[in-house]
């Protein structure tokens, strides 16, 4: 029997990618002063528990950070992030209704086009899970993730097993060591 | 380096069940080297060469020294490089029977093509209870 195990891929908006040192402003001698650390520390915190594999701490934790998500960057990687996490716990639905509102606010966002596919993909929905992916292709056509994923899309609906053959038939070239 | 440079992806790859995705049937032609296979690696197909459909082939020749090593492994030719790593690997790790004493060697290279093919797995429709 073949059996066909599939990598549990999500797509995480990084903690790099939400660690923007916040500005501020110091009162004293009305300078923009750059302060270190995350300007919201609980997206963060959130990405950095869910890269850890804590999807449930991670999901709490980007769930305060989007409370007090400024600007849509923020939101995207909330949202996006809520819906990687869920896919960690097999939580389709609730997974997918994020990636949903992710998609609704930014339809670009290829990340969450990514999870979104491979939500689609679990749940067996495969011309949705199709869609996305050449959505998310046509947006990041070199994205590592969407190939990994397309890959599992291929492996659901066209699978293949893999055969080598080697072939000691042919004998060729004189040596030329003496 | 400003932050946005540092800003990126990361790809999680939380392996639930890595790899063993493949499953590797391996035939054997007829063997015409003056040497006998004794140990015969088969390499692995390629994880990214799978998962983009990428079938191909790839020759290898090398010398046998007299206790059955190869060396001087070199790819003749190949069809995608990607599959070039795992076949010079897996002749590496391949022996062949050592000479006996008296024996000479023949000086011919060896050459030992690998084919990665991918066939689609056919659905068993029939009727279990015919």
């Amino acid at each position: 029997m073949n059996a066909v195990h599939y990598y549990s891929l999500i797509v995480l908006a990084s903690a790099a990618l939400l660690a923007e040192p916040a500005l501020t402003q110091n009162a004293d001698d009305n300078q923009v002063k750059t302060v270190l650390g995350p300007r919201n520390p609980s997206l963060v915190d959130g990405a950095n528990a869910l890269l850890a594999g804590d999807a449930e701490e991670g999901i709490r934790l980007t769930r305060l950070g989007l409370d007090v998500a400024v600007g849509q960057r923020e939101r995207q990687a909330g949202l996006g992030n809520i819906c990687a996490g869920y896919v960690l716990l097999d939580r389709y639905d609730e997974a997918l209704e994020y990636c949903n509102q992710a998609l609704a606010e930014y339809d670009r966002n290829w990340r969450a086009l990514c999870n979104r596919a491979l939500i689609y993909i679990k749940k067996g929905r495969f011309e949705e899970a199709a869609r996305d992916l050449e959505r998310g292709e046509e947006i990041a056509p070199n994205a590592r993730a969407l190939k990994e994923v397309r890959g599992m899309y291929l492996d659901a609906t066209d699978p293949v097993n893999a055969n080598i053959t080697i072939d000691d038939r042919r004998k060729t070239e004189n040596d030329d060591e003496t | 380096m400003k932050p946005e440079r540092l800003a990126g992806l990361v790809l999680l790859l939380l392996c639930s069940s890595l790899q063993a995705e493949t499953t590797v049937l391996t035939r054997f032609i007829d063997h015409g080297s003056d040497r006998v296979p004794k140990h015969t690696v088969v390499p692995n197909y390629p994880h990214t060469a799978r998962r983009d459909r990428v079938e191909g082939q790839v020759q290898v020749c090398y010398n046998i020294d007299r206790k059955g090593r190869p060396y001087r492994i070199a790819v003749r030719s190949s069809t995608h490089r990607i599959f070039e790593k795992p076949a010079r690997r897996a002749v590496k790790a391949s022996t062949y029977l050592p000479l006996k004493e008296g024996e000479t060697r023949t000086g011919i290279k060896t050459c030992r093509t690998f084919r990665f093919e991918l066939e689609p797995v056919v659905a068993d429709n029939s009727d279990p209870a015919s």
